[in-house]
């Protein structure tokens, strides 16, 4: 799990530096079609080295599911991207996330209802599983929404170029690299829970400076507690889907894993969208009118830049409450042995199997 | 120091609370370390947000210049003005060495005055006002490169009583 934390953790903590480097020395499209070859020999290589690990059988697909969850993910998710230039009250934002909520409830309902769901909800009701999918959610969004926002800073208010944003936190991704096996060995050695408490606290302490940050803050010390940050997320992603598994029936494995993996996923793309959004409306809401402009062009640039410095505060902010919030929910983990806490549930599981059989 | 106490913070505080055995040990570390933590990142924002540990200090530097440009009317001092107020103007001058320059609008507060002599040279003074590092500071924030921060400038312009400040308008 230490070197799988290596990858998750490592890959998008490496991503500011290496496009950074391809847009100031290519151009940003370069990016995509570097990446297009990569994931093709990826793909073919894994029709012959991954093996399947877990019992396969054949199952119907759901259509009706399908449909159900591209309408309510891509309608919540839209909504949330949508209220960065409309604004939260717009219609358009109203209304685009109460659909994607009351389609993504529809669709957890059929989940739990039909006898081959597309996404078996079941792994949910162990708690640890539950505990450890929402603070990975919280880790993944206090990760990839800050990575988002924090490049923009260095390069809007800082001046920095593309590859010297992403330099800056070059020395971040090192730590993850480093601090990920020792992570794993350490989750082996004293559980889960241990570690998500501490990352979480640190990813906390690491996150709550950056709400102060102004336009001569020094470079160095962003650097610094970036890596922090970056620490801590080394200590929390990978044991948050430990805690996760570990408490997951092996017979739901598969599912298990789509639904941390669709949490994850979904929870970094609406922390993003959130966190742009929030930092556009707010910058929009103090940016001084035009007027000042054409009359005092070096008053408004000073007002514009207050302006963008209270939208990364709040931005921050809120990153600095999903990882707070990710503290409370470590401190609820039950702490108990892998094997312990796989019969538990295998058993209680197999039950509802039979039940739903029934 | 405070870097090195971000870095003793961090790694203190994980090692303590992981691999501590005794449970009062683990408390102790986890405290101590915790706390280092805090106050340095604690540190770090009110040095940058209240400039802990530094004072205000003033330099004074004066400068022979040259006009920046000759008129048959005589020399002259251009103001470039950037609004429409007239609040925000850089002053174009060259340096000794025929060097065109400008005075920065956004950090910049100047004063002209016509020194009354025909013949004498024009002086600029300017007083640079930065955020230093007290003694205690130098050691606490080492690393941090944010010595010297600028806080404005005045800049005087004493030029010869020949000599004519013409403002226009940057387009």
């Amino acid at each position: 799990m230490g070197l799988m934390g290596i990858v998750f953790g490592l890959a998008p903590a490496i991503g500011p530096t290496f496009s950074g480097w391809m847009v100031d020395s290519f151009s940003w499209r370069y990016i995509f079609g570097l990446i297009l070859p990569i994931t093709m020999i990826v793909l073919v290589i894994s029709l012959w080295t991954i093996k399947n690990v877990i019992p396969q059988r054949r199952t119907p697909l759901d259509i009706l599911s399908v449909v159900e969850s591209t309408i309510g993910f891509g309608s919540l998710l839209y909504g949330f991207s949508a209220a960065g230039n409309d604004g939260w009250l717009s219609g358009n934002v109203i209304i685009a996330i109460l659909i994607g909520v009351v389609v993504i409830g529809l669709f957890g309902y059929r989940q739990l209802h039909i006898m081959d769901p597309l996404l078996n909800l079941t792994p949910f009701k162990a708690r640890n599983f539950t505990l450890g999918t929402l603070v990975g959610c919280g880790v993944m969004a206090a990760m990839i929404g800050f990575e988002i926002v924090l490049p923009m800073y260095l390069q809007i208010i800082r001046g920095l170029s593309a590859i010297d944003s992403g330099l800056s936190l070059l020395a971040g991704a090192l730590v993850t690299a480093l601090m990920s096996p020792i992570a794993g060995m350490a989750v082996d050695k004293y559980g889960a829970k241990r570690l998500l408490v501490i990352g979480m606290s640190i990813l906390t302490i690491g996150t709550v400076p950056f709400a102060f940050v102004t336009t001569h803050t020094s470079i160095v010390a962003i650097i610094v507690l970036y890596a922090v940050r970056t620490f801590g997320i080394s200590l929390s992603l990978m044991p948050a889907s430990t805690l996760a598994f570990a408490a997951a029936p092996m017979n739901l494995m598969g599912h298990a894993s789509a639904n941390n993996n669709v949490a994850r996923q979904i929870a970094s793309a609406v922390a993003t969208a959130v966190l742009v959004s929030v930092f556009a409306n707010v910058t929009k809401v103090n940016m001084p009118t035009k007027h000042l402009l054409t009359v005092d062009p070096l008053a408004y640039k000073h007002g514009a830049f207050d302006a963008l410095l209270s939208g990364y505060h709040v931005a921050f902010w809120l990153t600095a409450l999903m990882s707070l919030i990710g503290i409370g929910l470590a401190l609820l983990a039950q702490e108990r042995s892998v094997t312990e806490s796989v019969s538990d549930n295998a058993a209680s599981t197999d039950h509802t199997i039979a039940t739903e059989q029934a | 120091m405070i870097l090195f106490g971000i870095i003793l913070g961090v790694i203190g505080l994980f090692a303590s609370f992981v691999y501590g055995r005794k449970n009062s040990w683990r408390a102790v570390g986890t405290i101590v370390f915790g706390l280092l933590l805090i106050g340095s990142v604690t540190a770090i924002v009110g040095n940058d947000t209240h400039h802990w540990a530094m004072h205000r200090s003033t330099t004074r530097q004066q400068t022979v210049i040259k006009a920046s440009k000759q008129t048959r009317h005589g020399p002259l001092l251009l103001a470039v003005k950037l609004d429409h107020a007239g609040h925000d103007k850089a002053y174009v001058y060259k340096t000794s060495g025929n060097q065109t320059k400008h005075t920065n609008p956004e950090t910049t507060r100047v004063r002209v005055c016509q020194n009354g002599k025909a013949n004498s040279a024009a002086i600029m003074t300017t007083k640079r006002h930065e955020w230093q590092y007290s003694r205690l500071g130098k050691i606490m924030f080492a690393g941090l490169r944010n010595n010297h921060e600028l806080i404005y400038n005045n800049v005087g312009y004493s030029v010869p009583s020949t000599w004519h400040v013409l403002t226009i308008q940057h387009r």
